[in-house]
Formats: C-alpha cells, structure tokens, sequence
C-alpha cells in the first residue's frame, strides 16, 4: 500500500486555535478534542483547511522560515490524525515507515466512556492551587506515618486472614476510590492553575472503575514549582486520603487502604514507565518555564539542539534515571523474594488444594508476581539486547551463509531486465545489450569472498546482481572502510577510462551474484551503437548512480526523484587538503561524496571523517543555518553537488526522507557540540 | 540568539544589525557623534553603523576615516570607522578599532533586537479553516512569541526569554502577574517590537503606541 502523506489535504474539524503562551490550542466544538502545541507548528494547524496539501503546507513553511521542523510537524499530524481531528481522515493512507514515525499508542487495558464535558473555570487561582496542594502534601506526609514496615507481610496476613474474594473486592473497591479521588483532585489542581481540565470520563481497568481526568493540560503550567508540586501530590495522594478517613475505617478496610497505596506509590515511582515519578524528573530538570510544551515534542525545533545546555541536560535526565530505574529494580527484587519466601508454599499448597477462595487468591499472586516478572525482564532484555545483539547477528548470518549453497543463475530476459535501467546500460537496445551479456559471465561468491583485489589491473566492469559488498581499501599497516553496495549496482567502473590497478579490495558482505563484462566489448558496442560518446560521462553517470543506489538514506527515492536529483546536481573535483567551505560561510547546497573522504572541523578541531558514500551540508539545507563546520579533504575527492532548491523539490515529495535528515543533522550537531565543550572549558 | 550563534563560531551572525527605534533611546544603546553633531542612527552592529546625514557632517566622498563619538550613558569612546558607503542621506560606517569591552557591551544593549529578528508571523485564519483568537500570531525558534490581541483593551502579549507580558492601550505593560514591567524591560519589549521583521501595520502600530507611552512617562520608573 503506498502512502499518500505528501498529497493528503489535511482538513480540520471546525474548531478554534486559542494562542496561550508560547504555545496553542486547538479546540473544536466537539468539547473532547483538544490539543496543545508549540506556537511554532501555528502554521500546520491554520493550514489544515483542506485547500493544500501536506506538500505544499510544507513548501509554505520553507518558504516562510527557511527550515521546516519535520518531526514536529509529523508528531502534530500524527496526534490530530489520531484525535480524529481531521474530517477527512479516513484518506490518510500511510506505508508502514510513515507508520512507524506515527505509531499510535493505545491503551488495551481499560474501556473508558467520556460523559464529562470539557470543563473551563472563570478565572485562575494559582494561590488557591499552592494553598490546596501544599495541604495535600501535608496531609499525604501525615499519611505516610501509616507506612507498612513489610507490606507485602501485610498483604499476607490479608490474604490470610479472610475469604479471598472479600480480599480481592476490598482492593477493588479502594483502588476505585483511590484513583477517582485522585483524578477529582486532580481536575481541581488544573482548574485552578490553568482554567482548564479535559477529557473527564469514566475508566474501568482490571484495577477499579473510576474518574479520569486527562492531564493534558499541565502542559500549561507555567512554572516549575507548581509543576514539582502538581506531581508530588499525584504520588502522594493516597497518602493524605489514608489520614482523612482512617479514623473511620475499619481495620480490614484500612489495611486493604494502606496495602493499595503502596502499591500504587511503587507503581507512579516506576521509571521505567511514562508515571508521575518520570513526569516530576522532567519538571525538575526542565530548562525554563517556557519549554514545556516542546519537551513533550522532543524534537520540537533543529535550531534547539543548538543549545549546550540541553544536551547536558540530557544526558543528566539519562543518568539519573538510569541510577533511579537500579534502585527501583533493587526494590522489585526485594519484593520478589519476600513473595518466594513468604507465599511460595502457600501458593504450592492451595494449587494443590484447590477451591474458590484459594484459586482467586493464587491468580492475584500470579498476577503480581507476573508483573513484576515483565518488568524485570523488559529490564534484562533491553541490556541483553544492547550487548549480545552483534554476536547473534554474527551468528546467524554464518548461519545463513552455510546454509546457502548456491543460487539458480539468471536467464538472458533476467539479466536484461536487471540491467536495463542502470544508467551506463540504459543507452543500448535489446540487441546491444544481448550482444554485450554473450561476452559476459555470471559468477556467485560465497561470503567474504575477494571479487576484485586492490592493485590488480582492471578489465571488467562488475554489475551486483545480487547481495551485498564491501569496498575495503589497504593502506599501510590498516585496512580502511570505504562503503558498501547493494544490488542493483556497478562497481570498478573505473576500468571504463583507463586500465589502471584497482585502488579497493571488493569483498562479499553476503553471498553474491555478480556479472562481469569485459571493458572491451562494452568500448566495441558503444562505438557501434553510436548511444556511446564520452565514456567519461558514462563513468560520472555510474559514479553518482552507484550513490543514490548504495546509500541507505537515498535508496528509498524514486527513481524519478533520483533522476531529477542527477539532472538538478554537478560534479565537482576537489584536490587533496582543499576547503569544500568553511565554518560560518552561507550554505546553499548539498554534498554527496562519490569518491574520496574529507575531514570536518568545528573550530579548527577534526570532530569527525566522512567517508565515500556518505553526505554533508545538509545542517544549512535544513535548518537555514551558516556553515556548522569546515570540510577539508583528505585525497583526492569527486563530490556530486545539489543546490537546496532542488534538494527541497525532493523532500517535499518525501516527508519522511526530511525527517531522516532533520535526525542526522541533530545527531551531528550534537557530536559537534559535545566536542566543542571541553575545548571552550579549556579556554583552547 | 547571539549565545545560540557564537557557540558554533558562527560569526556572521555577531554583524548582525539591531534596529533603532524611531522616536526613543532604549536599553543603553549608544548614541553616535560626529565633531559635537549627533547623527541619527539607523541601526547599529558590532561592525558598524548606518546613520542619517542630510546636513553631511560626514563630508559628501566615501572611503576617508574619521574618527566618531559613541556615547553610552555612563561613558564615551572614541572610534576610527570608515564611510563605505552612502544611498541619499543614510551612510554607512564601519568601525575599524571598536574595543572588547564595547562590543561586549553592545552585544548586550543589542541582544533583545537580535531575538526578534528570527520572529516569523504565522499564517491568518482562513474561512475554511480554524478560526484564530488573536488577530496576528508571531513566534520564533526561541520560543519567544508575540500574541496581537482582538480585546480593545488588552492589545497584545509578548513572550521575550521566558518572561510574560501584558500591554494594554495607554498603561505602562504589566508582567503576567499583574505588577508593572521595569523600565529596563519596557524598552527592552520596544526594542524587541522595532526588530520584528516585516512587521505588519498591527505591530507597527504597537510599537508607536508604546513609544509614545514610554515618552509621556518622561525618564523615571512606573
């Protein structure tokens, strides 16, 4: 199914955008459907009439600033998509790489009916709003002196004690009240701080039936204490309920209270879940007041990622949650082995002993026990994956290799359909083409088999039929990567213009079919067919080809696309040691590197090697920025050269290739940026 | 913006000029003497100036040195610059040896002009699509943001560095809390205002509003 993103006319629901602070919201008179984005994507929502088209809203935006940000506007359409914003939703038609930048996320575990209307206080109150959350915080602390010294003990003696079923209702029935109670304290606390509470409605999840009240919009917060505070009181909350009404529960119910609200206290401080313990991390570490709506879009603008300061502040939020998710991980631990220890045997035996009371209360222990199974083991898959993953990738391509023995050859219609559209081959007819495959051989390598070796005389031209290879180049004493290919692709066209030695080893990457056609015959033909007359522009034509098709980035262009960019692009020869453009210079185009490698350099410091294959200038194409940093080559380099306007013309036809470049373009901003730190510390 | 622009040496970006207000002086920019002639400026960088002289103190060729006077409130420099060029009245100066500690100082007088030259005005509402509550919306890659209100009374909001504030026709502008802004502050929202690129006539209008606000309060605090 092929997407129809770039030509979708995006029309809004009838509705109103309301400008609040550095951001927006957008309201329709559906009174469930609201959405708060950053001022900056103002643009995207007045546009979405249904007059133009995601194309050309973009064309507007590159028009008007110079830069497009691509992930936010993507996430801005994916949540209006999914909000059901749109009228014509329905035509949104999306291939799955669009859908995994706009992958919806849905919540299985609760059926929810909305009643609630969106509710909209007069005016403000944030003192009313500190007054009322520090009198939470105060009564949650006085709470908190309830604390169980062993809760799960607790939970034991619970479980013990009394029928089962009554047990399992009595949670039911307070984690009810407790979650309603909290989401009605809730929709006061944004009432009063913002004016706002959305999306009221009514849950029933496998824990309780209760309020909801969306949270929305404490994105509007505007400042940073009440944020903490706001989080604080939505962990705590439990807390401060146990102190209001424990005098009049009984002791059962109590325990029950005290038991839940441990649980769900553990739960919120949970890091490896989007809680109200990761939310108040965030308030904490968060900037300035004014980023709160762009946190949430984490990439909101490329010009950010400009900034010292969030980097470090990344990077902190990272390592801190990575010490807080230990901790936390320590605690389920402990929590696991007090289950083993203390309802082990009682599990054992009432699975032995089976009735009504003791299966209801072996499938709740089962229940938490599995929770807690899942959370750890999300944890030691993820570092299991980070770390083995390579060896198992090593293992089973081996294992793919061995299993490959080889492969059916090609028919001379196959051959000639492979080939016809490479661009050196695309010049000749039928009867050319069958001429030039009867003097050719099709030969299969096994992995990491040599196809050609650096320094031997060239006389064939290769064509990649199938698999992949690597070209490696030998320097003194190390072997230096240069790129690799995918089929359909040419490579040693160099054979073309002169017989010289190779300059790179081929090898196989995977099992491979390759044809090889003798340089002469293709030189004979050509001078016959008359479709040949510089050979030299043949072998520019197979270099910026070879490009397009062997680069992951590029690969997924049309071939229309690619032939514009070819017509659109010049080749440009550059000596070893020459500046390709200097940092703080006015960027206009794009860089594909055919041949050669160059250095980059922030502040006369080499932060990075960018080898053949690879691209650079694309910071200015995107962001409307001068120069980030200067290129100098190493050798001797041929690059392929495409002006911004004609590069945009591509990306206004492929979103998601913008969005690509827009990740890249950060990344490298980001390695630049870590580099330039200690040397500025240094004062160098 | 400027911090923005110098952490990746981009140095084009330090020459960028800052716009005068036309009838105020605000946030110590400095004011350019020739020989005891004021001269009015037009808009001033760490590199140079560009000034009105219809009565030519600068002399009528272009190319010759000569030496100005740039007073700041508290101290006067003098500084070697070059006419480069002139169109009509309007020359253009380059500073040849403006000292580090002036330009640190500029840079500074300069900052709140630089973050609105990357404001962008977004698109209007149109009949087909969602209506807008505000007449013109203005923001920037900053998050600075500048709201043209439709009340009569409350004309605008402004979002410059995380601060808030509130203008209303004929008062001093307020914070988001309700106390009045700082004189620092209100000509600093001036500044900011006079930089704006392209500004349509709502923030033209603005603009002159608050400098004849600004000008009837005379040089003290609200």
């Amino acid at each position: 199914m092929s997407s129809n993103f770039e030509s979708f006319r995006p029309r809004l629901r009838q509705g109103r955008v309301i400008p609040q602070g550095s951001r927006i919201i957008f309201e329709t008179d559906n009174p469930y459907n609201q959405i708060i984005l950053p001022m900056a994507l103002a643009d995207v929502i007045l546009l979405c009439s249904g007059q133009f088209s995601v194309r050309e809203i973009v064309e507007k935006l590159y028009k008007k600033q110079g830069a497009v940000p691509f992930r936010s506007m993507l996430q801005a359409m994916h949540l209006l998509h999914q909000g059901g914003f749109f009228e014509n939703g329905d035509e949104l038609i999306l291939n799955t790489h669009l859908n995994s930048w706009m992958e919806p996320r849905r919540n299985a575990w609760s059926l929810s009916w909305r009643f609630g209307q969106r509710i909209v206080a007069d005016r403000r109150s944030p003192m009313a709003y500190y007054v009322v959350t520090l009198a939470i915080l105060i009564g949650a602390l006085l709470g908190l002196q309830s604390f169980p010294e062993a809760p799960l003990k607790l939970l034991g003696t619970m479980i013990k004690g009394q029928a089962l079923t009554a047990v399992l209702f009595k949670f039911f029935a307070c984690s009810s009240l407790v979650q309603s109670a909290r989401h009605i304290v809730r929709g006061i606390q944004l009432l009063l701080l913002t004016g706002k509470a959305y999306n009221v409605s009514l849950r029933l999840t496998p824990w309780g039936l209760h309020f909801h009240v969306g949270d929305e919009t404490n994105d509007l917060f505007e400042n940073r204490l009440y944020t903490a505070m706001f989080h604080v009181s939505q962990i705590l909350i439990g807390w401060f309920f146990v102190f209001c009404i424990s005098p009049a529960l009984s002791a059962p119910w109590l325990d029950t209270l005290i038991a839940m609200n441990t649980i769900l206290t553990f739960w919120e401080m949970n890091p490896f879940t989007n809680g109200e313990g990761l939310k108040l991390l965030q308030a904490l570490m968060m900037p300035n007041d004014s980023e709160i709506a762009s946190w949430h879009f984490e990439s909101s603008l490329l010009i950010k990622s400009l900034s010292e300061d969030s980097i470090q502040r990344e990077k902190d939020f990272s390592r801190i949650c990575a010490i807080w998710g230990m901790i936390w991980l320590l605690a389920t631990f402990a929590g696991l082995h007090e289950v083993a220890i203390d309802f082990g045997p009682t599990v054992l035996y009432r699975l032995t002993h089976a009735n009504l009371d003791s299966a209801a209360a072996v499938f709740g222990l089962l229940a938490w026990m599995a929770t807690l199974f899942y959370v750890v083991q999300s944890f030691v898959e993820t570092i299991i994956a980070s770390v083995a993953k390579p060896w198992w990738r090593v293992f089973f391509a081996r294992l793919r290799g061995s299993l490959v023995r080889k492969r059916s050859h090609y028919t001379q219609e196959q051959l000639i359909e492979k080939i016809g559209n490479l661009p050196l081959f695309s010049h000749f007819q039928d009867n050319y083409l069958n001429k030039i495959l009867e003097h050719s051989k099709v030969v299969d390598y096994r992995e990491k088999s040599p196809i050609i070796l650096q320094g031997d005389i060239s006389r064939e031209l290769c064509v990649l039929l199938d698999g992949d290879v690597e070209i490696m180049r030998r320097a003194i004493g190390r072997s230096e990567w240069l790129t690799e290919l995918s089929a359909v692709s040419i490579f040693g066209e160099a054979s073309l213009v002169d017989e010289t030695p190779r300059a790179a080893q081929v090898t196989a990457k995977t099992f491979c079919t390759v044809l090889k056609v003798p340089v002469s015959c293709i030189r004979q033909f050509a001078e016959e067919s008359h479709a040949v007359r510089h050979v030299e522009d043949f072998r520019n034509a197979i270099l910026v080809n070879q490009f397009f098709a062997s680069s992951p980035v590029f690969r997924s262009l049309s071939p229309g696309s690619v032939e514009f960019l070819q017509s659109r692009g010049s080749l440009e020869y550059f000596d070893s040691n020459q500046v390709v453009f200097n940092q703080g210079d006015q960027g206009d185009c794009v860089f594909m590197i055919l041949r050669g490698s160059v250095e980059v350099e922030v502040h006369g410091t080499s932060v990075k090697r960018l080898m053949q294959g690879n691209f650079f200038g694309e910071i200015a194409l995107l962001a409307n920025l001068p120069r980030t940093a200067t290129v100098v080559t190493n050798e001797p380099c041929v690059f392929f050269k495409i002006s911004t306007d004609a590069f945009w013309e591509v990306l206004l036809q492929h979103i998601d290739l913008g969005v690509f470049l827009e990740t890249v373009s950060e990344n490298r901003l980001n390695e630049d940026l870590k580099i330039l730190a200690p040397i500025k510390r240094t004062g160098s | 913006m400027l911090t923005l622009a110098t952490k990746l040496g981009v140095e084009r970006r330090l020459n960028v000029r800052v716009r005068y207000p036309n009838n105020v002086r605000v946030c110590r920019l400095p004011e350019v003497e020739f020989e005891g002639h004021a001269l009015k400026v037009q808009n001033i960088s760490i590199g140079g100036c560009a000034v009105l002289d219809p009565v030519e103190y600068l002399g009528p060729s272009v190319g010759h040195e000569l030496t100005l006077s740039l007073k700041w409130s508290t101290v006067a420099e003098g500084v070697r610059a070059r006419v480069v060029s002139r169109v009509d009245h309007r020359r253009h100066i380059q500073f040849l040896n403006l000292s580090n500690n002036r330009q640190t100082q500029l840079v500074k007088s300069m900052a709140y002009g630089v973050r609105a030259l990357s404001m962008v005005k977004h698109a209007h509402a149109s009949e087909r699509g969602p209506a807008m509550d505000a007449v013109e919306l203005w923001s920037s890659a900053h998050h600075d943001s500048l709201i043209v209100e439709t009340d009569v009374h409350r004309l605008a909001q402004l979002f410059v560095n995380g601060d808030q504030y509130v203008i209303y026709r004929e008062a001093w502008p307020k914070r988001s809390k309700g106390e009045k802004c700082s004189r620092l502050e209100f000509e600093q929202l001036i500044l900011f205002l006079a930089n704006i690129p392209l500004p349509s006539p709502a923030v033209m209008g603005l603009l002159a509003l608050l400098e004849q606000q600004i000008i009837l309060s005379g040089g003290g605090e609200p």
